[in-house]
């Protein structure tokens, strides 16, 4: 017996490391998977080091680790940077990996209208040689101390010379996990990568979800559809998960210093005695209590404490509301001046600006708060410096070289500063580097270039016994080494095989819907029916005239949102080209409409794939809802209904109609919170938010789109019962109702069989408009519950401004809900035929 | 009086008279923030609790109740102001310009309003503004048809006709007769529109595209209130229960109003 337990044991040890799938989330999905065309961060927060990597890699410290450079030396004249490559390795398509392979990386990211945001950086390159597969020599024209730094960036990962075209959307990289599929909206599945050159990832599938909304993130936590959040987004709730024994926390740093910038262009911002006191005005742990529910350290200079050369200096800028008072006082500050705070729509700068403005108002500074989205941000703050004051993290490491830049967003200019910088790429020694590096800090501290709040902290949730996550210095995950603490994973079980059912279900209802589309047609006059086509076709034109007039005349950059806040004027230029933004109006429409007339809805710019493309990933749950919704409506409202006006006056009849009053009074959204909180948070039988797709099987997927469809069906359910059973109890005086009485027939009977169809018209009508309303108010409903529908998708497009995305998506659901209602009046034309004669409807 | 009338009329006037309130008065100042104080369910020093910067939620929902109702009411009264003079118009000139009308009509409805102040918001920015400008536009169609519908019937009455016959133009019978003949029907719609507008205007509150901060507004602090609910359930449900029950007292008016003024159209 004791052999055969050991026997079993040795086997079991030499079975392979736990194998399955780890199911990570993130908070933005990135709308394309190439580091070095779009500079968005969650880009490399999925790729950097998983499926791209670099020469090179930062550690903590933020000094230079190898990666395919194994080691490298710098000329003694600082103008020559060689690099030894790493040999055997290969990118995922078999392309190998060699200095030809990255003489052509970094010249197509140096090269003039690259598009990659980070091109700059390689500015000090003159030349770049490979005098053999394994050397690759930079030839610089003037010393970079931080060049070999900058090759860590996500921006210069390598890339094979047959594949950039499609790395955007199918990234081909040299990393431990290939890419497998994008389902947009919704999920990332990348797999182990049996080639890789050095030790292989340890599970068989990542699988990457976006989750922004603090409460869906929680929700989905505690709920375990995830193993692993970064960048938790609801620090509200750690203390819920740390007292749970199911996760772990890990709480760091991440390298993004939280600023309140001071836009040193306006008036009396620019006087160091103005910025000074609002310095002393701030009392950044109140401010981390607050804002962060106390995660996060408090800086006081642009500097993360991480790395080594680090200094606190947020001693020199105590909280000190009196000291405030005298500065302003002896600036003469204005007391009538109001400043403008200008705020991102992310959690921390909402919050921490209100309480900033309050700490402000406190020593006698105005504020005037404006809540912006990204591409207003980007475009009034950071292009336009049209603002006072703004709260932002700086997410990139080591990105103290913004105070040296001419002209940049907060405008701030020092001859200090520019030569400390300057050493500072001089200088490669790392005793030199230190020092000058903590002149820098003291320099911009003294300053008080901006109100330096707080390092950002990075919240890691994982489940326990969860091992081997390595968060890199450029903030994404590397998950080679990850290892779960068992095999068997309930998501992976589900994910093949149960795709069938679905497709028939759809493909049936279609079925359905163009017979009965038919049968009704025939039905109607011609001529009746060519008029509402005619009218239908106007609208739809005068629809996309407004549509059109109104997008265009919004404000801001779309290209600039895709490029990021680091990225090159140059590259800005070169993408708004690329894309036809700088064409006429009256242009730009009639290539829409001739585009649209083609089938082609467009291409989206954040996304940049095909709008029907996008459209079609997203209508298979926007669809389904309504139609559920409005089937729960209906099952609600029939029997309701009946039931009211079987006896009109009596208690059910009073009863029901204040039910009804109720329920029409209630906002959908509210419901669905509070829905929220009951059935999945408190009692946990459905999901809080997301939708596993219907490849996971018909059930998951109504069970995911249940809570959501009953938040939108109440109400509807409600003015549905309303009407029909006024419709119905005005019917019960008519004479043929009183004579079916009179012959002896039930009241259920007469209700039912009588009653009804003639109640079919009205009610036919209001399901059509309903139908238009539900489809509209899937935008509200897909945010509660974080579903990756039309309606999410319409919303995202507006908030990063992506212009095309929004038009044809509007035009689409306008088009949707004018053909149902079309489509409806046919219907009820043909169940009431005096809808016809009396000349339809008002 | 009626019995939906008389509880109608009192819990709009609560709502009215408590928002009127707090433009000049709220229990805790609205601007002061005690971080120490977040996060309370209701006590005695605040009644509703607070919320997660230690605001007094009662005093943020009467201030939220001006700015709602504000939004609303100038939303509406936009819509009644455009809607109800064309309304008439198309009335009294039946004919091409009615049926253009009626066209106007349905494609401003193909727009729900909720998708409107999408693209408003798109290009004005959000904001009361466009949340005001998009509810209000979508009530202009709801008001010309609700006008044309009671006006057309009046067209064939004799008093009209007798006052055309003795040369009164179309404007001033309109004017003169036909409107004070519908002042009923219309003052049952606007406290129907206004109930409709108050949630639309917190829906687009609650996705960011209405009011901003630091104004306070019903929808905004349900958003709020919806990442914290683990924390403190009762923060999402005051918001909501306001709403709720402000939309009722306006439906519930306009119920009582039409049994009162206009008792044949009550079993529309």
């Amino acid at each position: 017996m004791r052999r055969l337990l050991a026997a079993l044991l040795l086997l079991a040890l030499c079975l392979p490391a736990a194998a399955g799938t780890l199911r990570v989330a993130l908070q933005l999905e990135p709308p394309l998977l190439d580091p070095t065309v779009g500079a968005a961060a969650p880009i490399g927060e999925v790729v950097y080091g998983n499926v791209f990597e670099g020469l090179v890699t930062l550690a903590e410290d933020g000094s230079a680790q190898p990666r395919l450079a194994e080691r490298w030396q710098v000329s003694p004249d600082g103008l020559a940077l060689t690099l030894h490559l790493r040999t055997g390795v290969r990118f995922h398509d078999g392309t190998p990996f060699d200095a030809g392979v990255a003489k052509f990386t970094l010249d197509r990211a140096r090269a003039e209208g690259s598009g990659n945001p980070q091109r700059s950086l390689l500015a000090p390159i003159a030349r770049i040689d490979a005098p053999d597969a394994q050397t690759l020599v930079l030839h610089l024209q003037r010393r970079a101390g931080g060049l070999l730094q900058s090759l860590g960036s996500a921006a210069f990962v390598m890339v094979a010379p047959g594949t950039v075209a499609t790395n955007p959307t199918a990234p081909n990289g040299t990393g431990p996990w290939r890419f497998v599929r994008w389902q947009r909206g919704n999920a990332i599945e990348l797999a182990r990568f049996d080639g890789y050159w050095g030790e292989k990832a340890r599970l068989d599938t990542l699988r990457y979800r976006f989750i922004a909304d603090p409460s869906a993130a929680y929700a989905a936590v505690m709920a375990g559809d995830v193993d692993l959040f970064a960048n938790f987004p609801a620090p509200e709730h750690l203390a819920q998960i740390r007292a749970d024994r199911r996760f772990e926390l890990s709480v760091g740093l991440s390298e993004g210093e939280t600023l309140l910038s001071i836009n040193h262009r306006r008036a009396p911002l620019g006087q160091l005695a103005v910025r000074r006191a609002i310095a002393a005005a701030i009392d950044r742990q109140a401010l981390i209590d607050g804002a962060m529910f106390g995660y996060g350290q408090p800086i006081g200079s642009h500097f993360s404490p991480r790395h080594s050369a680090y200094i606190d200096l947020t001693g020199q800028s105590p909280h000190d509301p009196a000291r405030a008072r005298a500065l302003l006082a002896e600036a003469h500050w204005p007391a009538d001046r109001v400043l403008s705070l200008k705020l991102p729509p992310t959690a921390y700068a909402r919050r921490g600006g209100e309480i900033l403005a309050a700490q402000l108002a406190a020593v006698g500074i105005r504020t005037r708060i404006e809540n912006l989205e990204w591409a207003q941000w980007l475009d009034q703050v950071f292009v336009r410096h049209d603002f006072d004051l703004t709260v932002i993290v700086h997410a990139e490491p080591l990105d103290y070289g913004i105070y040296g830049r001419d002209d940049y967003y907060f405008g701030y200019r020092s001859e200090r500063v520019q030569a400390l910088l300057r050493a500072l790429d001089a200088q490669s020694d790392d005793t030199d580097r230190r020092a000058t590096l903590q002149a820098l800090q003291r320099q911009l501290s003294d300053d008080a270039v901006n109100g330096f709040l707080f390092q950002y902290p990075r919240l890691l949730v994982q489940r326990a016994g969860l091992q081997g996550v390595k968060v890199n210095a450029v903030g994404s995950l590397e998950l080679a080494s990850a290892t779960l603490p068992d095999a068997s994973n309930a998501a992976v079980a589900q994910a093949h095989g149960r795709g069938g059912l679905p497709h028939a279900v759809a493909t049936a209802a279609l079925a359905l819907l163009a017979l009965g589309i038919a049968l009704l047609a025939r039905r109607a006059p011609p001529r009746w029916l060519l008029g509402r086509l005619a009218s239908l076709a106007l609208t739809l034109a005068v629809a996309s005239v407004l549509i059109f007039a109104l997008v265009q005349v919004a404000p801001g950059d779309p290209a600039r949102y895709v490029l990021g806040m680091q990225a090159d004027e140059q590259a800005v230029a070169q993408l708004r080209d690329k894309l036809g933004l700088d064409a006429p109006a009256p242009a730009r429409y009639g290539q829409w409409i001739a585009a649209l007339a083609r089938g082609d809805l467009g291409t989206s710019l954040t996304y940049q794939i095909p709008v029907s493309q996008l459209l079609a990933e997203r209508l298979p749950l926007t669809l389904p809802l309504a139609a559920l919704a409005l089937l729960a409506a209906v099952a609600l409202a029939l029997p309701a209904a009946l039931v009211a006006a079987r006896r009109p006056g009596g208690a059910v009849d009073r009863a029901v109609g204040a039910f009804s009053q109720l329920g029409v009074s209630v906002p959908d959204f509210w419901l669905g919170v509070m829905g929220a909180w009951l059935f999945a948070v408190v009692l946990r039988w459905v999901p809080a938010g997301g939708f596993p797709g219907w490849d996971a099987g018909l059930a998951e997927g109504l069970r995911a789109l249940a809570l959501p469809a009953l938040a939108l069906a109440l109400p509807q359910a409600a003015i549905l019962t309303r009407v029909l059973r006024g419709a119905l109890a005005e019917l019960a005086h008519a004479e043929f109702l009183r004579t079916a009485r009179a012959k002896g027939a039930a009241r259920w009977r007469v209700l039912w069989r009588h009653a009804l169809p003639n109640a079919a018209g009205p009610l036919l009508t209001l399901l059509g408009l309903q139908t238009a309303y539900l489809l509209a108010g899937s935008v509200i409903v897909e945010n509660v519950f974080f579903l990756p529908g039309v309606g999410r998708l319409l919303f995202q497009g507006v908030t990063s401004h992506d212009l095309v995305l929004v038009q044809s998506l509007v035009l689409v659901l306008v088009a949707l809900g004018v053909a149902v209602s079309a489509l409806v009046e046919l219907a009820a034309r043909a169940a009431d035929p005096r809808l016809a004669r009396r000349g339809g409807g008002a | 009086m009626n019995r939906r009338l008389f509880f109608g009329a009192l819990l709009a006037g609560a709502f009215v008279v408590l928002a009127l309130l707090s433009l000049v008065w709220t229990p805790h100042p609205l601007e002061h923030l005690a971080i120490a104080e977040r996060l309370q369910p209701p006590n005695l020093a605040h009644w509703l609790g607070t919320d997660h910067l230690g605001r007094d939620v009662l005093s943020l929902l009467m201030r939220g109740a001006a700015t709602s109702l504000g939004v609303a009411a100038l939303a509406v009264s936009l819509g009644a102001l455009a809607g109800v003079p064309l309304g008439l118009w198309a009335a009294a000139r039946a004919g091409w310009l009615d049926e253009l009308l009626m066209r106007g009509n349905d494609i401003v409805f193909a727009f729900p309003p909720l998708l409107l102040a999408v693209l408003l918001t798109t290009a004005l920015g959000p904001g009361a503004a466009s949340a005001i400008l998009a509810v209000g536009v979508f009530n202009i169609p709801v008001f010309a048809r609700v006008a044309r519908g009671l006006a057309l019937p009046l067209w064939q009455r004799e008093f009209v006709l007798a006052a055309r016959t003795a040369g009164k133009s179309d404007g001033r019978i309109s004017r003169e007769h036909v409107l004070p003949n519908l002042a009923g029907g219309l003052v049952v719609q606007l406290s129907l529109q206004l109930s409709l507008a108050l949630l639309a205007e917190t829906g687009l509150s609650y996705i960011g595209l209405g009011t901003q901060p630091p104004q306070p507004s019903w929808g905004r602090m349900l958003a709020d209130a919806q990442t914290l609910t683990a924390l403190s359930p009762t923060l999402a449900l005051f918001p909501g229960l306001a709403v709720a029950l402000a939309v009722l007292a306006f439906h519930l008016l306009a119920d009582g109003l039409r049994e009162r003024l206009d008792p044949q159209g009550a079993a529309r």
